[in-house]
């Protein structure tokens, strides 16, 4: 091959040696991602116990999951658990980062840092805590009837209708952190001109937020949003630890059907089911955020 | 086509074979049941038994230790490799160890179509016939007892067949351990009808103690009060026959329309712990060992976890039969040893179930105060006072063959469906009659898989 420094290809040509640069992950992204996926889409077709031959029922499963009461109000669950895992976390994620971007006080650092803890620590070691705090005896019933709100006290992860929301507000507590931390970053990369112009124009706070604040904020909504739906719909391990989707129903999720039907009560192929369809949920949400949401200029 | 198109597209084809190639599941090959058994252990040269139980705990827990140590010392060929864990975590992940390439020599697989029935099914187990021939097990173990192990090789039926699992030397029965100072102080003596029963209940709730301990935050708790209950008012031939599916039965009966009334009254009356629904089976088994509740309704399994703290206040009853019958109970082994058919030391492991069930293995449950599955002489002897309570309970099933099967074990998703089913009937959400229909349910769904 002639290669007079002329004529030598510039960095990066052939393009297709790209492929060769990603090759190793992507022998692992196949491996450990990609093959399981697509087997578990296989299996979905079957009614399998895990053991025994598999007898082949096509959607069959698919037709299960739409019809089974217990599975239905477990995806009904997951859009619950979004209002407190998404909406609640970004509205006040919103308006806290609002208001901490207007005015300058000390301590901005700390209270950045210590709103975001709750997303470092371990999901389990989350559900160990509020599991205590949630107790019949735990400290939150504690301090209500300390105030004398004993009325109000509640078996909140044992009743059948606050234990949903009871978790939800846990899920609110670990994203808010994420979304403030998010949004008052994308705060700051907005051009104060753009604010100082609205000034001049006289816009008050209100004006501003949504004529501003909101619209330069697109990218930090989708990410937010898009983190925190996958995080509500995928929720397996809060639930686990604390009400094991009891009592009754009344906490189930996609993810924990899935587990007691893989491994407790021998229905893989149900259990795989489960999974494809909560993997084309998740996407469906996902790209309907990113078309709805973000800036497609 | 160029040649950077083909590469996407034969990639994806190659993971898509490679992921749907194979017909999932197990080559259920029959494992070979021919062959001749050896009993000499001593000379089967370096040997590592890999054990898998759910003694972890308590009175067990000491007594596999124990045996483990007996069996070693007695063998010094063989190492003990133990893996023990709770019921629930074991019950998770049993069905892959079996079924995996290296499975271990021994394993706990529990009695009923979820675990033992399933395993069999997929040829996962070594039928265990001619190991009872050499070993002598027929003559050891009543029928009754050993019918709880077996299965037929097409996997249609229980009760009958081969058999797959030998039982360990201890029971369980399920009856009303109770505090007798709490008793005593409220002037009350051991109810005998269940009419005195729901009475004593009563008068405790109104004397602000907690009637009923319980914990029901698993879920599968709260079927225990639901099943002694129903062994109260049903008689040992339908709870039987539905079972093993003998017959045309169904869970639709008057009898479990009745049982299930009951516990709906129980916890609208409030006799159950408050809270119950947020606690943890172990969180209330501790409180009732520190002295919080009147009755617990559980296994005689965790008598040593209860005696702990409550010592010489701990007594046992069974729960007194409706309509002045002799009382039933449900009651099998605690639990039961079975060896994969992947195992490579099969004769070893069934020397060591062999020594599980022994009657040796029985005197030594009696000495830690466990229930002895077998006559042991002497164990009245024990100071004791529960294990004096519930070995006449238990002498008095045994005279009367009064032992009923767990009802879980009637299909592989019964225990988890009648579990979320009873928290919301106890909790007023299901009518009696719609609790039974879920249970009937899942029972006819499994049934019509086995015609």
């Amino acid at each position: 091959m002639e290669a007079s420094t002329a004529e030598r290809p510039p960095p990066g040509e052939p393009r297709r040696i790209a492929y060769v640069y990603i090759l190793p992950a992507f022998f692992f992204y196949a491996a450990f991602v990609l093959l399981p996926t697509i087997q578990s889409g296989w299996l979905s077709l079957f009614d399998w116990n895990g053991l025994t031959a598999p007898t082949w029922i096509g959607l069959g499963n698919y037709l299960t999951i739409m019809t089974d009461p217990q599975l239905r109000i477990a995806f009904v669950h997951a859009l619950v658990l979004i209002l407190f895992y998404s909406l609640l976390p970004i509205s006040l994620g919103l308006l806290a980062a609002a208001m901490m971007s207007r005015a300058k006080f000390r301590g901005l650092t700390l209270f950045r840092t210590v709103l975001f803890l709750p997303q470092v620590i371990a999901t389990t070691v989350i559900a160990v805590v509020w599991r205590r705090i949630y107790a019949p005896q735990g400290p939150l019933n504690g301090v209500l009837n300390a105030v004398g709100l004993d009325g109000v006290t509640v078996n909140w992860l044992g009743d059948f209708n606050w234990a949903l929301p009871s978790l939800g507000v846990v899920g609110t507590w670990t994203l808010f952190g994420l979304c403030l931390v998010l949004f008052i970053a994308g705060i700051q990369n907005i051009s104060p001109d753009l604010y100082d112009s609205a000034k001049v124009d006289g816009a008050g706070a209100y004006r501003e937020f949504l004529a501003i604040t909101l619209p330069g904020l697109r990218g930090q909504l989708a990410v937010a949003f898009t983190l925190t739906t996958i995080t509500a719909l995928r929720t397996f391990d809060l639930i686990f630890l604390t009400t094991r989707g009891g009592p009754g129903t009344s906490t189930t999720v996609p993810a924990l059907e899935l587990y007691q039907r893989a491994f407790l009560t021998s229905q893989v192929g149900l259990a795989a089911a489960i999974g494809v369809a909560l993997t084309v949920i998740v996407f469906s949400v996902a790209y309907l955020i990113i078309r709805f949401v973000e800036d497609n200029e | 086509m160029k040649i950077s198109r083909l590469i996407p597209v034969l990639t994806v084809l190659g993971l898509v074979l490679t992921a749907c190639s194979g017909v999932p599941g197990a080559s259920s090959e029959a494992p070979e049941d021919a062959g001749p058994v050896s009993k000499d252990v001593a000379n089967a040269g370096d040997v590592t038994l890999e054990v898998w139980d759910f003694h972890n705990t308590g009175g067990e827990n000491k007594w596999a230790e124990r045996l483990n140590r007996e069996f070693t010392d007695k063998y010094p060929n063989v190492t003990i490799d133990r893996h023990s864990q709770s019921f629930t975590d074991l019950m998770a992940t049993l069905n892959l160890k079996v079924s995996s390439e290296d499975p271990p020599d021994v394993v706990a697989a529990n009695q009923g179509w979820q675990s033992m029935g399933t395993l069999s099914e997929a040829g996962l187990l070594l039928p265990l016939d001619k190991y009872a021939e050499a070993y002598g097990w027929q003559d050891l173990y009543p029928e009754s007892l050993l019918k709880q192990h077996m299965f037929t090789r097409d996997g249609n039926e229980m009760g009958k067949g081969t058999l797959f699992g030998m039982p360990n030397a201890f029971t369980s029965i399920v009856g009303a351990f109770y505090n007798r100072t709490k008793l005593q102080d409220l002037g009350l003596k051991l109810p005998e009808t269940f009419e005195e029963f729901e009475r004593v209940l009563q008068i405790a709730k109104d004397e602000g103690e907690i009637p009923i301990q319980l914990g029901a935050l698993e879920q599968w708790p709260i079927t225990t009060p639901f099943f002694a209950t129903l062994n109260t008012m049903a008689s040992q031939d339908y709870i039987n026959n539905l079972v093993y599916g003998q017959g045309d039965v169904s869970f639709d009966s008057s009898e479990t329309i009745r049982a299930a009334s009951t516990l709906q009254e129980w916890a609208q009356n409030g006799y159950f712990a408050p809270g119950y629904n947020g606690v943890s089976v172990t969180d209330a088994d501790q409180r009732f060992a520190e002295g919080e509740g009147l009755f617990i309704i559980s296994g005689t399994g965790s008598s040593a976890t209860y005696a702990d703290g409550l010592g010489s206040d701990l007594g046992f009853s069974l729960l007194p039969a409706q309509g002045g019958q002799a009382p039933i109970a449900t009651g099998s082994s605690q639990s039961d040893f079975s060896i994969p058919s992947g195992s490579d030391t099969p004769d070893v492991a069934a020397a060591y179930i062999d020594f599980f069930a022994s009657q040796h293995a029985a005197e030594v449950a009696a000495e830690i105060s466990l229930l002895p599955l077998l006559k042991v002489e002497g164990a009245q002897a024990s100071s004791d006072s529960v294990y004096t309570d519930m070995l006449e309970a238990q002498q008095l099933l045994f005279e009367n063959d009064a032992y009923v099967p767990y009802l879980d074990w009637a299909t592989p998703t019964f225990l988890d469906t009648l579990g979320k089913a009873a928290q919301s009937l106890a909790s007023g959400r299901l009518t009696p009659d719609q609790f039974v229909s879920t249970g009937q349910s899942d029972y006819a769904k499994f049934r019509a898989k086995k015609e």
